[in-house]
C-alpha cells in the first residue's frame, strides 16, 4: 500500500491537450490497403484540438433502429493539430464494427467520433529516455503513431521496435518501417514471425522470449520507458518479463487488445 | 457481440468517462480493496462492453470499477477502490 500523493507507482506521462467533449461527425477522406485485411482510414474533422502519440478516438456506430454501438481506435498518424485522423482498423470477420469500417465505409461518408481520449498510453517527442516499443499483431498501431511523432521531433531519443506478427504477410506498415530505419536516426526494428517465414526471413521465428527481450530491448540500466501493445495474453507475458529484467513498472505501459475478458 | 479486436484495459474508458469527468481517468492511480495494489486506471483489465465496463485488478482480479452507460446516465460504482489518486495537470497544480 502506497501513501496518498507520495504513490511510487505514477507513472511519467505527458500532458494530454483537454478533449474535445461530445461526438462531431468525421469524413472518411482516404482509404489505404496496409495488409490483408487491414486498412488505414483517413477522417477529416470539423475541429480538433491535437492529440498526443497512443491516444485513442471513439467512433460510434447508429443503427436505423437506434441500436449504437461504440468501439475505441488507436490514432495512427503522428502526434499534432491537423484536424486530421488516420486510423488503422483489422478485419474481424465476425466483428460487429471493423467489417462495417472496412468494407462498407465509403470516402465521403460520415460517421460519429469523439477524441481525442487516454492520458496514460502516451508518448510526447519532449521525453529524452530511450524509446522500447513492442508490439504484437495490430498492437503496432499506436506504437506506429510513436514512431511517426519521433521522425518529425527535432530531437530523437534511441528508439527500438520489437515487432512479432504471425506471418511477413500480415507485419502491418512493415515498408514504412524499413524507410523509418534507413534513415539511420537512432531507430532499429527487430521483426519476429510465429507461424511460419519465408525462406530467405532473417529475423526471429518465435515468440517473444526472455532471451529476444534481453538482445533486443534497452537494459534496464539506461532507464528506457517501454510501451507494449497487442492482445492481452501477449502483453501480460512481455511486462512480466521486463519487470523480471529489471525495468520498475512505471516505465512499463500496456495496452491491450484482444475480446474483452478473456485471455488470447 | 464483443468480438472486434480493440482496447481490452481501461483506455477503453477514457471515452465515456470523459463526458462527466474534468481530467482523463485513465492517469488516475486505482488502489484496489482486495490486494492493496496500486495501478493506472488505464492498465486494468476490462470486461463487458461500453454499456456496462467492469474494470479487474491485474494482479488479484479483483472489480475494482463499474461503469454503466445507458438511457443518457452514466453510473459508477467503486466499491472495489480503497483510493483513487489523481495526477494534476500543470496548469491546476
Amino acid at each position: 500500500m502506497g501513501i496518498p500523493g507520495a504513490s511510487s507507482v505514477i507513472p511519467a506521462m505527458p500532458e494530454a491537450p483537454a478533449p474535445l467533449r461530445g461526438w462531431q461527425l468525421a469524413t472518411l477522406t482516404a482509404i489505404r490497403d496496409e495488409a490483408p485485411s487491414v486498412k488505414t482510414l483517413a477522417f477529416s474533422l470539423p475541429q480538433w484540438a491535437g492529440h498526443l502519440a497512443g491516444q485513442h478516438i471513439d467512433l460510434r456506430l447508429t443503427t436505423d433502429d437506434g441500436y449504437q454501438a461504440e468501439r475505441s481506435y488507436s490514432i495512427a498518424s503522428p502526434s499534432g493539430h491537423i484536424p486530421l485522423v488516420e486510423i488503422t482498423v483489422e478485419r474481424i470477420a465476425d466483428g460487429e464494427v471493423s467489417p462495417f469500417l472496412t468494407e462498407q465505409l465509403s470516402l465521403g461518408d460520415t460517421i460519429e467520433l469523439r477524441g481525442p481520449v487516454g492520458g496514460y498510453f502516451t508518448w510526447s517527442a519532449d521525453n529524452p529516455a530511450p524509446l522500447m516499443l513492442i508490439a504484437g499483431g495490430s498492437g503496432i498501431v499506436p506504437l506506429m503513431s510513436m514512431l511517426r511523432t519521433r521522425a518529425r521531433a527535432a530531437n530523437r531519443p534511441p528508439a527500438r521496435l520489437l515487432y512479432s506478427s504471425r506471418n511477413f504477410e500480415e507485419i502491418v506498415f512493415r515498408s514504412e518501417l524499413d524507410g523509418l530505419v534507413v534513415t539511420q536516426d537512432g531507430l532499429s526494428v527487430a521483426h519476429t514471425l510465429t507461424r511460419g517465414a519465408p525462406a530467405n526471413w532473417n529475423g526471429e521465428t518465435r515468440r517473444v522470449d526472455p532471451e529476444m527481450l534481453a538482445k533486443y530491448a534497452f537494459p534496464a540500466t539506461q532507464a528506457p520507458h517501454n510501451f507494449i501493445c497487442g492482445p492481452t495474453a501477449f502483453v501480460e507475458t512481455v511486462a512480466d518479463r521486463l519487470v523480471a529484467l529489471g525495468h520498475p513498472e512505471t516505465v512499463i505501459k500496456t495496452e491491450r487488445f484482444g475480446p474483452t475478458g478473456e485471455r488470447a | 457481440m464483443i468480438t472486434d479486436a480493440r482496447t481490452a484495459d481501461g483506455n477503453a474508458v477514457a471515452g465515456p468517462l470523459s463526458q462527466i469527468f474534468a481530467f482523463d481517468v485513465t492517469r488516475m492511480i486505482v488502489t484496489c480493496s482486495a490486494c492493496g495494489s496500486e495501478s493506472p486506471l488505464g492498465a486494468l483489465r476490462l470486461y463487458g462492453d461500453t454499456m456496462g465496463m467492469v474494470l479487474r485488478c491485474v494482479r488479484c482480479g479483483e472489480v475494482n470499477l463499474r461503469a454503466l452507460q445507458f438511457n443518457g446516465i452514466i453510473s459508477l460504482d467503486a466499491r472495489g477502490a480503497t483510493r483513487m489518486t489523481f495526477p494534476l495537470p500543470a496548469n491546476l497544480r
